[in-house]
């Protein structure tokens, strides 16, 4: 594909967006709740198609291809856990989020653990937390588009180019309106993502397969049997299966729909979404393996199978592909910057004003926007490890968030200390590359971080606010939620 | 420990249903395809299995918050 259709292509996208984002803008009012969470009055709709565009990056159409390319089915196995797992937790937890911040005038989802266990430093320990494993999870996005751009454009965009252009955009959409930019410009790219899948789908399937894909699979059955170990499959499943719980950028989201209906249309939409998206991009990844097998790097696999479609389409699955991982990076960096005002600098300067913190909030989007291109830029393998160990990492704060809602003898000492002695044994296992008994960090981890929590929190005293937390959420939910 | 019990932290009856049937769906999500469908090599293996097995969790998602937002006495809730 030439640069100049790829760019104008690019151009009429980010002009679609931006005239969303000024249209966003044109209805913001003041404060935190109102900038970051869109004054909690965002439809079902928008809902579900801003938590499907946060939560499926780029990684599904260029990792999972080349995933299922390289080791077949387990790879649907894979992620189809992580969807079911994440509705089934948002069944049990969306309720919860959605009462508790209404009831406490929640903005981040750390905010929560400091409220339920009586100290800041419970939510500014997993503001932290997150920080350190999402900087790398949003620089690696921008890497993708980087690569992305390069070689569909046959070199002529280099690796930088794609990666500022992909920056820049993403800056505009979240710090322009916050929340209600990026809700809109989120449901428009998950839109794009699943209709360009479609389109995809159905011209390869015509044009690649006149007999049909199941029939070329016929001559690479090796990819339907099932080759994962049960480690590998366990280590990579389980800190994605929390991801509902454990990722802040989509846990936030449970606070914004309008009402109870809404949160249910959210639930609704979003499992119809990642249904269909799940099954289209292990699809593409079987395609890629039964047309041109034998390929170097699998995650090119998606990039050669563009090489065979027209223009036209290889520049909107491109385009696509460039949506979501922005979706995915602007939702970070929204998330991290008003988690960094709210748990860290109000935690520790609780005197601050609104407009202060807002101000604040507001300036750090940039910041993190520069400091994920610099890690970007720097392409260290060192990025890829992060990036790997993010999700891990996030389920450190599994036990402090399970005891919110379902312990009353959960303390902030036992929260903290799992969080800490977790994260670090998740960190130090991943940067040695250690995997006792065959079995990865992040089951480990999850492991030790049980144990300390429960221990830990039997010796210490759960705060005196426990029980009137506790009902104040239940008898919100009661009346909202059935039996 | 009594982690779900007493006056605070109440599941409720359709919950205590839906954790127990996430725990079915945990155990034959993975013991089915490592252990009938491991060799299995066609779409009609643990390809098929595993959309149908999401399938079902995902319309039982359906069913379990179908109550959502409806007060029985008042009828439906604004928020």
């Amino acid at each position: 594909m030439n640069a100049t259709m790829l760019l104008a292509g690019v151009a009429a996208w980010f002009s679609l967006g931006a005239l969303l984002s000024w249209h966003a803008r044109r209805s913001l009012g003041e404060g935190m709740i109102e900038y970051f969470l869109a004054d909690r009055k965002v439809g079902g709709f928008i809902s579900a198609m801003t938590y499907s565009a946060t939560t499926y990056s780029a990684f599904m159409m260029v990792g999972l291809v080349g995933l299922t390319y390289s080791s077949g089915v387990g790879s649907l196995g894979f992620e189809m856990t992580y969807l079911a797992a994440t509705v089934i937790l948002m069944v049990l937890f969306a309720p919860r989020y959605w009462a508790a911040g209404r009831i406490f005038q929640l903005v981040t989802p750390s905010e929560l653990l400091s409220k339920r266990y009586g100290t800041p430093v419970a939510g500014a320990t997993a503001a932290i937390l997150c920080i350190i494993m999402l900087i790398p999870y949003a620089s690696v996005q921008l890497m993708g588009i980087g690569y992305l751009f390069e070689i569909v454009s046959g070199g002529t965009i280099p690796f930088i180019w794609g990666m500022i252009i992909a920056a820049g955009v993403s800056f505009v959409f979240s710090w322009w309106a916050g929340l209600r930019s990026v809700a809109l410009t989120d449901a428009l790219q998950a839109i794009v993502m699943l209709a360009a899948s479609a389109f995809l789908l159905w011209y390869i399937s015509f044009s690649l397969f006149p007999d049909g894909l199941s029939q070329a699979l016929y001559a690479r059955q090796d990819l339907l049997r099932l080759k994962w170990s049960f480690p590998m499959f366990v280590g990579l499943t389980l800190p994605w299966a929390f991801f509902a719980v454990t990722n802040p950028q989509v846990v936030q989201r449970l606070y914004i729909p309008a009402t109870v209906s809404s949160l249910r249309k959210m639930i609704i939409g979003f499992s119809a979404f990642g249904f269909i998206y799940t099954v289209l991009c292990v699809l593409f990844g079987l395609a890629a393996a039964a047309k041109m097998p034998g390929l170097d790097k699998p995650d090119n696999a998606m990039a050669m199978l563009l090489s065979v479609v027209p223009a036209p389409l290889a520049l909107v699955v491109s385009l696509s592909i460039m949506a979501a991982a922005v979706s995915t990076m602007n939702s970070v960096i929204l998330t991290l910057s008003s988690m960094f005002g709210r748990d860290i600098v109000r935690a520790f300067v609780p005197e601050i004003s609104e407009k202060t913190e807002l101000r604040l909030c507001r300036a750090l989007i940039p910041v993190i926007t520069i400091i994920c291109f610099l890690f970007a830029k720097m392409q260290l393998g060192l990025i890829a490890v992060l990036s790997a160990m993010a999700s891990g990492g996030l389920l450190m704060q599994l036990p402090a968030i399970l005891g919110v809602f379902f312990w009353k003898k959960a303390t902030a000492a036992g929260a903290i200390s799992s969080m800490l002695v977790g994260g670090v044994t998740v960190g130090y296992m991943y940067i040695q590359g250690l995997k006792p008994l065959g079995h990865w960090p992040s089951l480990w981890g999850i492991l030790i971080s049980g144990v300390v929590f429960v221990a830990v929190s039997l010796m210490t005293r759960p705060p005196e606010n426990t029980a009137l937390f506790m009902s104040s959420v239940d008898d919100f939910i009661d009346p909202r939620f059935g039996s | 420990m009594n982690i779900v019990s007493g006056r605070c932290c109440q599941l409720k009856r359709r919950e205590k249903l839906w954790v127990i049937f996430a725990l079915v769906y945990a155990v034959l999500n993975v013991a089915v395809p490592y252990t009938f469908l491991k060799d299995t090599g066609s779409l009609l293996g643990a390809f098929l299995f595993w959309n149908l097995i999401t399938a079902s969790v995902l319309a039982a998602g359906v069913w379990v918050t179908s109550p959502w937002g409806r007060d029985r006495t008042k009828g439906e809730l604004q928020e």
